[in-house]
């Protein structure tokens, strides 16, 4: 192994640990579950370890890697849209990681969770392009340009993509609060947790 | 624009660049300054950001799995065998069928097995090592299947879009183990198919790969009527492999030696009638 390929290796590894939290939220709402989403990240992974000598300079390795996670993505979606046809799933995402703090109080962890659920359910209900600048953007604080470059689309398609998904955000999530846009968590008065967007 | 009574007829893209801090010094200031002034400006501004602390102290808690740090950690290390499985639809295991292994699994904590999987190194180029490999960390990390296909045609179709070789003749029944469906593996550097059959209480991986550049193993016991062949012992599984033309076939399982001998010979003896 050459010096260089040596500092491309530790370069990589700082950067996979650093990004690996990141990846795999990513992943997860991608994805819309646990399971593919770890093993898209895991793929992301082998395959830019093995084509670390090919990583070119154009981008940074953050960003480089993004783009290998997105393409895995929307290529296992793509299969398991077909495969769907075939099997009759219904596919339907399930992200229930949604787990309350240590310190929460039950009715605290429940609004939290249900929070969590509606959020989740109003992503996973956006088309996976818009899903994916949500995520990098607002969840990942990818700038507009850096998410350009991560999914390989001009500066101009994030910001569109971006002011779509927050319209339908917004609509979906206050559409799923309760009147006045309060939180409807099972067992617990509303009217305590104002939830608004 | 953002509201009919904003007096600049603002763009609500504007307010998003300030929000998500895509503005400079100068123009954030003059917009701030006007959101200052404007009622419909301010209720817009406030709405987004909002929107964006609920979707970032919401989601941004969530953090890679133990097992998933577990896996990346093995690449990493430079493991061939924790390397991609790509085009994959994503399919649980537990709902393929596989409810005794998936069990079996559960069963082991993923703590205790895992640091087994990373400690033991493999020599490049060390076939039957990967092999058995990737099929135990298969068994116990609770891989999933890319597709599930019962069909030999199905199968062969699947991989004919993915591999740029063709696999040989398949069956749907394998001395007793029915196929299932399979995985596309990146393992000793190549692109390679690995099939999976289910027995009643056990299962197989077929490895099917072409053989350029591959150093076939020259140690273990050579299997009688196969081209090629040597038979290796890893832990309890046992590793057919063999040449099949510009082909390379490995054959991992759990069962018998003699068995899984005996399912090479058979599968072999299907692709060439």
């Amino acid at each position: 192994m050459t010096v260089f390929e040596k500092e491309l290796r530790q370069e990589f590894e700082t950067v996979v640990t650093e990004q690996l939290d990141a990846l795999y939220r990513t992943a997860l709402r991608l994805q819309g579950n646990p399971a593919d989403a770890e093993d898209a990240v895991q793929e992301c992974c082998a395959r830019a370890f093995h084509g670390l000598k090919s990583f070119k300079r154009d981008a940074s390795m953050k960003i480089w890697l993004f783009r290998i996670l997105k393409n895995i993505c929307i290529d296992k979606l793509r299969w398991r849209s077909r495969l769907r046809i075939v099997s009759g799933d219904s596919g339907e995402a399930s992200i229930d990681s949604h787990v309350a703090a240590p310190e929460d109080t039950p009715e605290e962890a429940c609004v939290k969770s249900a929070i969590g659920r509606m959020v989740d359910k109003a992503i996973l209900s956006l088309p996976v392009e818009q899903r994916a600048v949500v995520v990098l953007v607002l969840i990942e604080e990818f700038s507009y340009a850096e998410a350009a470059e991560a999914l390989q689309v001009p500066v101009g398609t994030v910001r569109s993509r971006l002011n779509r998904a927050r319209a339908q955000l917004r609509k979906a999530i206050s559409s799923d609060s309760g009147p006045d846009g309060l939180a409807e968590a099972p067992g617990t008065s509303p009217t305590n947790h104002r939830f608004v967007v | 624009m953002s509201s009919p009574s904003c007096p600049l007829d603002l763009s609500p893209l504007d307010l998003e660049r300030l929000v998500d801090g895509e503005l400079g010094a100068a123009e954030a200031a003059e917009l701030r300054a006007h959101v200052a002034a404007c009622e419909t400006c301010t209720a817009e501004l406030e709405a987004l950001q909002e929107l964006n602390a609920t979707l970032r102290t919401r989601l941004r808690q969530e953090t890679a799995p133990p097992r998933l740090r577990a896996r990346v950690g093995q690449i990493l290390e430079g493991d061939a065998t924790a390397a991609p499985n790509p085009a994959g639809a994503g399919l649980s295991r537990r709902g393929l069928g596989f409810a005794a292994l998936g069990a079996l699994a559960a069963s082991v904590a993923t703590a205790a097995v895992l640091p087994k999987l990373m400690v033991s190194r493999l020599e490049p180029g060390d076939i039957a090592g990967t092999l058995v490999r990737d099929f135990e960390t298969f068994l116990f990390a609770e891989r999933v299947l890319d597709f599930v296909e019962a069909d030999p045609v199905g199968v062969a179709a699947w991989y004919r879009a993915r591999l740029d070789f063709d696999l040989p003749r398949l069956p749907a029944d394998l001395s007793g183990y029915r196929l299932r469906g399979g995985r596309l593996c990146w393992l000793l550097d190549r692109r390679l198919a690995s099939l999976s059959f289910e027995g009643g209480e056990d299962s197989l991986a077929l490895y099917i790969m072409p053989s350029d550049g591959l150093a076939l193993p020259e140690s273990g016991r050579a299997a009688g009527g196969l081209r090629d062949a040597s038979v290796h012992h890893r832990d309890r599984f046992t590793n057919v492999i063999w040449r099949e033309g510009d082909l390379v076939l490995g054959l991992v399982g759990e069962a018998a030696p003699e068995r899984v001998e005996e399912i090479a010979r058979a599968f072999s003896r299907n692709a060439v009638d």
